[in-house]
C-alpha cells in the first residue's frame, strides 16, 4: 500500500463517518492517526513491509534538503488529527465543514497523487 | 557555450509525478473544493431557524387541517381518527402526533425518546350538530440538530459527487486537448531520434500546441536539409578519398617509373665502355626524367600550399607581350617537335602592362599549353589574349585541334588528382593536379578559367585573371604598337662573363669546389672560408662585391653571420645558399639581411642569373662564355663530361670519399647516432651534385636507419656504400692536377 491509496482510503472512510454522522468512529479514526504520528508506525508502511519486506514501496522519500529529522507524512498525520479533533470537539458546530474539507482534500490528494499539505510540509523542512 | 538542460528535480513537492491533466484538475478541484466548502458553509448557516419556523408553520397547518377535519366527521368517523391522524402526520412530515378531546385521545405515528415534542396546541372546533368541543394536539418530531446534521450531509455528499464528476470531465478534457496532443509529440520526437526524420507533426491547431508542433516541424526540415548536405559532404570526401587513392596509385608509378629510368642510366655511367655518345645520351635522359620528377614534386608542393592557404602571391607589373613571347619560346620546342603550328593572336587593345604575379600566370599558360600540345597529334594551337579594359581583365583563350573532352571528363578535369580517363594517365602519364592548381591560381589572381571542348574536334581553355586598373595603363591598339620584348634566353644563348670580387662561406669542401667552379665558368674566382664567424672577419677586412653565404656551418651560421654584417653596416649584397626550400626558410634568410637566396641542389641557370644580378659585366666583351647548346643547364653534373676541370673535381670528390664514408663507419661503431646521421646528411648532399646518385640513396637511408638507431641497417648500407665508393674509385681516374683544382 502507498501513501497515496492509503489518503484515498482516509479521505473515503472520514467521508462516510461524516455523512453517517458517527462520532466515536470518528474518535476511533483519529486516534489511529494519533497512533501512526506518535510512533511512525504507519499503515503504509506497515502493510509494504508485511507484503514486500521492504518499506519503499510505501511511497518516494523526499531527498532533499531537510530542516527537522521528521517525516512529513507523520507530522501530516498529526495536522489531520488536530484539524478534525479541534473542529468537531473543541469548536464544534461552527466549523462543521472543516472536516468535510478535510475529507475532500485528502481524497483528493490521492486521486491527484498531489497533496498540497504534504508539499508545505516538505517545503518548511519535514523529510 | 554552456550547455542547456532540464535538471529534473528529485524533490517532488516540486517535481510533480502525475501527469498534465491530472494537476491541472488537481489545481481546479483545490480551488472547488475550498469554494464549495465556504459556499456550503453559507448556504447551510442558520438552517436550524429555518428548520423550527418551518415546524411552526406545518404544525399551524396541520392543525387547520385537524380542525377542519373534525368539523365534518367529529361524530361520525371518529373510529376512524387514528388513520386520519397518520395520513396527516404523514402529509406535514411529522414523526408521531397525539391528539385528546376531553378525555378521549387519539394517537398517529412513532413515539421515542429521539423523538422531540412540540409544545402542545389547543385546537378547538364544531362539530356536525354544530356542538362546539376543545381539545389539544401535540406534534413528535426529530430533533433540529439530527435533521441540520443530515441536511449538511446530504448536501456535502451532493458536494462531493459534483466535484468528483467535474473533476473527470475536466482530466478528461483536459487531457484530450493538453495532454493528448504533448503525447503524441513525445511519440514523434522519440521516433525522430531513433531516426524517423521523415515524421512531421500536424499543425492543425492556431494556439501554443500548433507553435511548437510548427517550429518542431522546421527544426526537423532544417535537420534534413543539414543532413543531406552532410551526406552530400561525405560523399564528397569518399570520392575524394577514392580519388587521392588513385592519385597515390598514379603518383606511385609516375614517381618510380623516372625514378627507375634515373638509376638505371646513373648506374650505366659506370660502366667504362660506354662511348661519349651512349653517355651523353644517358645523362640527357637522366635530366629529362629528373625534370619530370620535378615537375611532379612541385605541383604536390603547389597543391599543398594552395590548400593549407599558404601560397602568397606578387602583384607586380607585368609586360603580356613579354609573357606570350617567353611562352612562344617555351612551347615552340615542344610543338616543332610534334609538328604542330604553336600561334599567338593578340585582340587589341592590349595594355603594355597588368599588375599579376607573373610566376603564376605563366605557371598556369604553360600548363595549359603543355596540355593542348600533348592532346593534339597534329593540327594548332593558338593562345588568343585579348583585354576587357572596362572589368580590368585579361583573357588567354588556348585552343588546341586535339582529341578534346566528353562533357562528363569536362567536369572531371578540375578536381584535385582527377584526370580526364584513367586511361590518359596511361597513355599520356600526369599526375591530374595542373589544371586543378590553375583553376585555384586563377581564382587567387581574381580570375576564372573554364573550359568548353568537343570529342576529336579539340578543347578551348579560357583563361580570364585581374589586370589592376588600367585606367592609366597604354593600350597597344596595332601590332605596329608592340613594345619590343626581351627574347627569353635560349638555352644555346651565350652569357657573358662577369667580374667582381666574391667571398664564399660554405663548411663543405665538395661544395666549395662545385661553387667555385661554376664562379669560374663565369670568370669570377672566390675566396673560401669555411663558417660563419670567418665569413664575417673576412667581410670586414676585405672588401667583396658579393658574399655567398651558406646557412649552416659550424661555430656560427649563415644566418647569424648575415645578421652581424648587416648590424655591423656591411653593404654588399650577400646570397644565402641553403637546402631547405620552403618559403618560410627563404623568408628568415630575407629577413636576416640576405638579398637572394639560393637553393641546393644549385639551378645552374639561376646561380647564374643571380651572379648577373648582383656582378657587373666583365670589360671585355667578347670574353663569353657558352653553355652547351641543344639542352638547358640544370646541375653540374650536365656540364661536366666535356669539361675536364669539373673531372678534376669529381676527382678531389673521389679522392674525398674514403674520408667521408670513415666519418660514417666511426660513429657508427660508437654507436653515436647523431653523428652518422650528420655525415650521411652531409655526404647525400654532396654525392648527388657530382653525379653519384647511388651514393645519395644510400646515404639517404643511412640517415633514416640512424634516426631509428638501426645499427644492423646502417651496417648493412654502409657495406654497400664501400662497394659503391670502390666501383666508383676503380672507374674514375683521379686528376693529375687534382691539387690545384682544390686550392
Amino acid at each position: 500500500m502507498t501513501e497515496r491509496t492509503f489518503r484515498i482510503l482516509l479521505g473515503s472512510v472520514l467521508i462516510a463517518l461524516l455523512y453517517f454522522g458517527r462520532s466515536e468512529w470518528i474518535a476511533a479514526y483519529i486516534i489511529v492517526i494519533l497512533f501512526e504520528f506518535a510512533t511512525n508506525w504507519r499503515i503504509p508502511v506497515l502493510v509494504s513491509r508485511f507484503r514486500f519486506g521492504d518499506e519503499k514501496y510505501a511511497g518516494p522519500t523526499f531527498a532533499g534538503n531537510t530542516r527537522f529529522n521528521f517525516e512529513a507524512e507523520r507530522a501530516l498525520r498529526f495536522v489531520v488529527a488536530v484539524f478534525i479533533g479541534v473542529s468537531i470537539w473543541v469548536v464544534g458546530d461552527p466549523l462543521w465543514f472543516f472536516p468535510w474539507f478535510v475529507a475532500f482534500m485528502l481524497l483528493g490528494a490521492g486521486l491527484t497523487n498531489i497533496c498540497p499539505m504534504g508539499m508545505a510540509l516538505r517545503r518548511i523542512g519535514f523529510k | 557555450m554552456s550547455e542547456q538542460r532540464f535538471v529534473v528535480d528529485n524533490d517532488w513537492t516540486r517535481n510533480w509525478e502525475a501527469s498534465i491533466a491530472v494537476k491541472i484538475t488537481a489545481v481546479v478541484i483545490w480551488a472547488l473544493v475550498f469554494s464549495s466548502i465556504i459556499i456550503s458553509a453559507v448556504v447551510l448557516y442558520g438552517t436550524d431557524k429555518r428548520l423550527l419556523v418551518e415546524d411552526t408553520q406545518r404544525e399551524e397547518a396541520a392543525s387547520t387541517h385537524l380542525q377542519d377535519w373534525f368539523k365534518s366527521n367529529y361524530l361520525s368517523k371518529s373510529d376512524t381518527m387514528e388513520t386520519q391522524l397518520a395520513a396527516l402526520a404523514e402529509e406535514y412530515g411529522f414523526s408521531g402526533l397525539k391528539v385528546k378531546v376531553y378525555d378521549s385521545e387519539w394517537r398517529a405515528g412513532i413515539f421515542d425518546d429521539s423523538l422531540e415534542a412540540r409544545p402542545e396546541r389547543r385546537i378547538h372546533f364544531e362539530d356536525e350538530q354544530g356542538g362546539m368541543h376543545s381539545g389539544s394536539l401535540v406534534l413528535f418530531l426529530r430533533p433540529v440538530a439530527q435533521r441540520v446534521a443530515e441536511k449538511r450531509s446530504n448536501f456535502m455528499l451532493g458536494v462531493l459527487v459534483a466535484l468528483l464528476a467535474f473533476g473527470a470531465f475536466l482530466i478528461w478534457i483536459t487531457n484530450r486537448i493538453v495532454a493528448a496532443p504533448i503525447k503524441k509529440a513525445v511519440e514523434t520526437m522519440r521516433r525522430v531520434t531513433n531516426g524517423d526524420l521523415d515524421l512531421r507533426l500536424d499543425v492543425d491547431r492556431r494556439d501554443e500546441y500548433g507553435h511548437l508542433a510548427e517550429f518542431f516541424n522546421s527544426m526537423l526540415n532544417s535537420i534534413n536539409d543539414k543532413q543531406h548536405e552532410l551526406e552530400l559532404a561525405l560523399q564528397t570526401a569518399e570520392r575524394a578519398d577514392k580519388a587521392k587513392s588513385t592519385f597515390l596509385a598514379n603518383m606511385s608509378h609516375e614517381l618510380r617509373t623516372p625514378l627507375t629510368a634515373v638509376l638505371g642510366f646513373a648506374e650505366t655511367l659506370l660502366d667504362p665502355k660506354l662511348s661519349k655518345e651512349e653517355h651523353d645520351g644517358n645523362v640527357r635522359t637522366i635530366m629529362r626524367t629528373g625534370g619530370h620528377l620535378l615537375n611532379v614534386i612541385n605541383d604536390i608542393l603547389d597543391l599543398g600550399k594552395i590548400e593549407a592557404d599558404r601560397l602568397i602571391l606578387e602583384r607586380v607589373p607585368l609586360s603580356p607581350f613579354q609573357l606570350m613571347s617567353e611562352l612562344r619560346t617555351s612551347m615552340e620546342l615542344q610543338a616543332r617537335a610534334k609538328n604542330i603550328n604553336f600561334e599567338i593572336n593578340y585582340e587589341y587593345p592590349i595594355p603594355v602592362s597588368i599588375i599579376t604575379d607573373p610566376l603564376r600566370l605563366k605557371q598556369i599558360l604553360l600548363n595549359l599549353c603543355g596540355n593542348a600540345l600533348k592532346f593534339t597529334p597534329n593540327g594548332t594551337v593558338t593562345v588568343n589574349v585579348r583585354a576587357d579594359i572596362d572589368q580590368d581583365t585579361i583573357s588567354f583563350e588556348v585552343i588546341d585541334t586535339g582529341i578534346g573532352m566528353t562533357d562528363e571528363q569536362m567536369n572531371r578535369i578540375f578536381s584535385d588528382f582527377t584526370q580526364a580517363d584513367s586511361s590518359i594517365t596511361k597513355k599520356f602519364g600526369g599526375t591530374g593536379l595542373g589544371l586543378s592548381i590553375s583553376r585555384r591560381l586563377a581564382e587567387m589572381l581574381n580570375g576564372s578559367l573554364s573550359v568548353t571542348s568537343r570529342v576529336n574536334v579539340g578543347s578551348r581553355f579560357k583563361l580570364t585573371v585581374g589586370t589592376g586598373s588600367l585606367a592609366h595603363v597604354t593600350l597597344v591598339r596595332r601590332a605596329d604598337q608592340q613594345p619590343e620584348v626581351i627574347r627569353a634566353r635560349d638555352p644555346a644563348q651565350v652569357r657573358p662573363m662577369l667580374s667582381g670580387r666574391v667571398l664564399l662561406a660554405e663548411d663543405s669542401i665538395d661544395n666549395q669546389n662545385l661553387i667555385k667552379f661554376l664562379l669560374r665558368q663565369v670568370g669570377v674566382t672566390a675566396t673560401c672560408v669555411d663558417n660563419g664567424e670567418l665569413a664575417v672577419a673576412a667581410a670586414k677586412k676585405e672588401q667583396f662585391d658579393l658574399v655567398l653565404m651558406d646557412m649552416q656551418m659550424p661555430i656560427m651560421d649563415g644566418l647569424q653571420a648575415t645578421r652581424i654584417l648587416r648590424t655591423d653596416g656591411f653593404s654588399a649584397p650577400i646570397i644565402a645558399i641553403t637546402a631547405n626550400a620552403f618559403r618560410e626558410d627563404r623568408d628568415r634568410c630575407i629577413a636576416s639581411g640576405c638579398n637572394d637566396v639560393v637553393t641546393k641542389p644549385i639551378d645552374v641557370q639561376y646561380f647564374q642569373d643571380i651572379l648577373s644580378k648582383y656582378l657587373t659585366p666583365a670589360p671585355a666583351a667578347e670574353n663569353t662564355v657558352k653553355t652547351i647548346p641543344g639542352r638547358p643547364m640544370k646541375t653540374a653534373a650536365d656540364i661536366n663530361n666535356a669539361d675536364p676541370e669539373f673531372q678534376e673535381l669529381i676527382g678531389i670528390f673521389l679522392e674525398n670519399l674514403p674520408n667521408r664514408v670513415a666519418a660514417i663507419e666511426t660513429p657508427l661503431q660508437a654507436e653515436d647516432w647523431k653523428a652518422v646521421k650528420a655525415a650521411a646528411h652531409t655526404l647525400k648532399g654532396i654525392g648527388g651534385s657530382y653525379g653519384f646518385s647511388n651514393v645519395t640513396a644510400v646515404c639517404a637511408d643511412i640517415e633514416r636507419a640512424a634516426l631509428n638507431t638501426d645499427s644492423a641497417t646502417c651496417k648493412t648500407l654502409l657495406a654497400q656504400l664501400r662497394d659503391i665508393m670502390e666501383s666508383a674509385l676503380s672507374t674514375h681516374a683521379v686528376s693529375p692536377n687534382r691539387d690545384a683544382m682544390s686550392s
